[in-house]
């Protein structure tokens, strides 16, 4: 929930409807800034920046690229998502969260601007290829739907073209505003999930799996088309059938034939964030894996380990929704065939079979495919 | 500057159990020192503090125990007046500091010595007129850390077997976990880089199984190593030797074991693969770092065309070896 105690805004922007329904919906009274200055040396000088900076809200526009390419490695495959970067951190607070240590600080930044936005989308809509774009890499998608019109703005706005879809990734269950919406189903909804006890233990301030999974069923009555993603997968004792009864529970709340897809991923990390989990979340023990460094120098759990949990839960997909694109976020040719069986190995080839099954679910035009 | 002055004063009147104002090591070997004194005399005067009718040293402990041991009734000291506490402990540290560097120990022990007397950043401040050094307020603190561990910490210090860097990782654990770490260094002598992987694996093996350190020790060789009773066999290793070296290269062993068992699993099978292929010294296969790659490699070495030939024919026999097959079909 974005209750910030301390709201930024820069100068140079314009009171739009947009910006004026934001600050309506936080408490603080904006406080004016040149630039980003002062709110970054406000944020450093706590004790635990990561922490603080999930109650100051700075509200700006992007400076940089607003759509840009998911940073993906030569190594391991990538499914070549693209990012539109429309804000950034989040005011849950999970262990693992790569946020803590990828930004410095970490600043909880709202891209204001619709102008900017259709401006760099609507060349997309135009273009010859179909796009899988997301909001969900650098915060959370749905943070903002208590506060911001952002994400009903990008629902209508993907609505109204069948080349791209817009996948909303979100551990909230904040989708009431959007459920009513024309969304032409070229929005996915989706959902990071976890075991319970991955969630209760490691995820401060989300959703239970429970309430994710009602709102992911609540979803599809209105038609949109989900997606969930289970990554990151942690490795502990009887964990195999947890995360097997995690699969149930999604298939007991929707049918597979509204599930555009589901990516897994195990466990992996920036050496770094090591010693951030160690300082703000000293009982938990998820830095302590059977991690080696992968080619990438990240830290990943060992191969075989990773095998393990994977087929463990293809052969539950497979027996539950054998029809939905289930795809690996980072992992290379040898664990593709010993838990798929096959390897997207060719250039853009896991693209091409996340795209197609857009095209499906959301009515892309295949002409593009 | 505090008026000293140089006074024959009898030996028997040094209190040399008032260590108050020592940084040193506790001395066990003075007899050269005493046989120096005998011939020679003593070079420099200790430095000593006058108080309550007797005197404390403040600078020469090891000078005047091997003065008393070479039975002189008087030495010739710099004696303080009585009551400059605060300038007798700035002569202790500097004395030593400008003569040669100090130890990890010393240095800890003079911190504390100096903070009875002032802060941290007023000894950052002057730090370079008292140590011969800069020293920065964290630091400072750091090492006032150290010195309130157990008393062992000194001792380990001054013997080499604990560094400063493995010392700032035990600060912040409780005080059993400490005690329990310096018990386990004293019974091994590890590099300071083996100290932080062994500190790290042990906590995170202990945070994993919810065990202390001190069960984890009972359940490694070195348990067997204090007690003669069982403990855990780790491969390859000699439990009758009980060099410290060997023995914490055992623990090292026993940790990464338990700490990444299905890695130290795989590698141990890789070993035993490759050794049944006897390749000879000249042929060297490589399995994929941490197994995570797909690349193996192959290195050959040769001289002439006969060992190229017989070296080419050995590897056309290991590519029908089953445990070549299995090892790269893994």
């Amino acid at each position: 929930m974005i209750n910030p105690t301390r709201v930024f805004i820069d100068k140079d922007l314009d009171l739009t409807p947009e910006i004026e329904y934001l600050i309506s919906k936080v408490k603080p009274t904006p406080e004016t800034v040149a630039d980003s200055k002062p709110v970054y040396d406000l944020i450093n000088q706590a004790d635990d920046p990561v922490g603080f900076a999930k109650n100051v809200l700075y509200i700006t526009s992007n400076k940089g690229a607003l759509i840009r390419q998911c940073p993906g490695t030569s190594y391991y495959t990538c499914c070549d998502y693209t990012i539109l970067h429309c804000g950034t951190f989040c005011t849950m607070d999970c262990a693992y969260c790569i946020l803590q240590a990828y930004f410095h600080p970490p600043v909880l930044q709202y891209f204001a601007g619709f102008d900017q936005y259709s401006a760099a989308l609507d060349p997309i809509f135009q273009g010859d290829t179909i796009l899988r774009i997301g909001t969900g890499e650098y915060t959370d998608s749905l943070i903002w739907e208590p506060v911001s019109l952002m994400p009903k703005f990008l629902v209508e706005k993907f609505a109204s073209q069948d080349r791209s879809i817009l996948e909303l990734k979100t551990k909230t269950v904040n989708i009431d505003a959007l459920l009513d919406l024309e969304h032409n189903r070229k929005t996915i909804l989706s959902w990071s999930v976890n075991t319970p006890e991955v969630i209760s233990s490691q995820e401060r301030g989300t959703a239970s799996l429970a309430a994710r999974l009602k709102a992911a069923s609540k979803a599809v009555s209105k038609g949109f088309r989900v997606a969930f993603h289970f990554d990151p997968i942690f490795l502990y004792p009887e964990c195999e059938s947890a995360y097997e009864r995690v699969v149930e529970a999604i298939f007991n709340h929707v049918s597979p034939k509204d599930v555009v897809w589901i990516s897994i991923g195990t466990f992996r990390f920036m050496p770094h964030l090591k010693s951030i989990i160690e300082a703000r979340f000293p009982d938990s023990t998820i830095p302590y894996g059977e991690f080696i460094t992968g080619l990438d120098n990240k830290m990943r759990y060992f191969k075989p380990l990773r095998i393990a949990i994977y087929q463990r839960l293809a052969a539950v997909f497979r027996q539950l929704a054998p029809e939905v694109a289930v795809y690996f976020c980072m992992e290379d040719e040898e664990v593709w065939m010993k838990t798929f069986g096959f390897f997207p190995g060719k250039p853009k080839a896991l693209a091409h079979m996340l795209d197609r099954a857009a095209a499906d679910r959301c009515g892309l035009d295949t002409r593009l495919l | 500057m505090t008026a000293i002055t140089l006074t024959d004063i009898p030996v028997s009147e040094i209190d040399l159990a008032d260590t108050g104002f020592r940084i040193t090591s506790p001395c066990h070997d003075i007899e050269h020192l005493s046989a120096s004194i005998c011939r020679y005399g003593i070079m420099v005067a200790p430095l000593v503090l006058y108080g309550q009718n007797k005197y404390i040293v403040v600078s020469g402990f090891r000078r005047i125990e091997a003065a008393r041991h070479a039975r002189l009734s008087r030495v010739t000291c710099r004696v303080m007046p009585a009551g400059d506490t605060l300038g007798a402990a700035m002569a202790a540290v500097t004395e030593n500091a400008f003569s040669r560097e100090l130890t990890s120990a010393e240095l800890i022990r003079a911190i504390a010595l100096l903070l009875r007397f002032m802060d941290a950043e007023s000894i950052a401040k002057n730090a370079t007129s008292i140590f011969n050094r800069p020293l920065n307020t964290g630091y400072i603190n750091t090492l006032a850390h150290i010195h309130a561990m157990p008393d062992s910490v000194l001792d380990l210090l001054d013997k080499g077997k604990i560094s400063i860097k493995a010392c700032k990782n035990l600060v912040f654990m409780d005080a059993e976990t400490q005690t329990e770490f310096l018990h386990l260094f004293s019974l091994i002598k590890v590099s300071s880089g083996l100290q932080m992987e062994i500190i790290t694996w042990a906590k995170e093996i202990c945070a994993l199984e919810k065990i202390s350190l001190s069960r984890l020790i009972q359940e490694s060789l070195l348990a067997t190593n204090e007690s003669d009773g069982p403990g855990l066999e780790v491969e390859g290793s000699d439990l009758g030797h009980r060099d410290m070296g060997a023995l914490g290269k055992q623990f090292k062993a026993f940790l990464v074991q338990r700490r990444f068992p299905a890695l130290t699993a795989a590698k141990n099978q890789v070993r035993k693969q490759i050794k049944a292929l006897e390749l000879d010294s000249r042929l060297q296969l490589a399995v994929p770092e941490n197994f995570e790659g797909l690349v193996y490699t192959m290195q050959m070495e040769f001289k002439t065309m006969d060992e190229f030939k017989t070296r080419l024919n050995r590897l056309a026999e290991i590519a029908d070896n089953l445990n070549f097959k299995s090892l790269v079909d893994r």
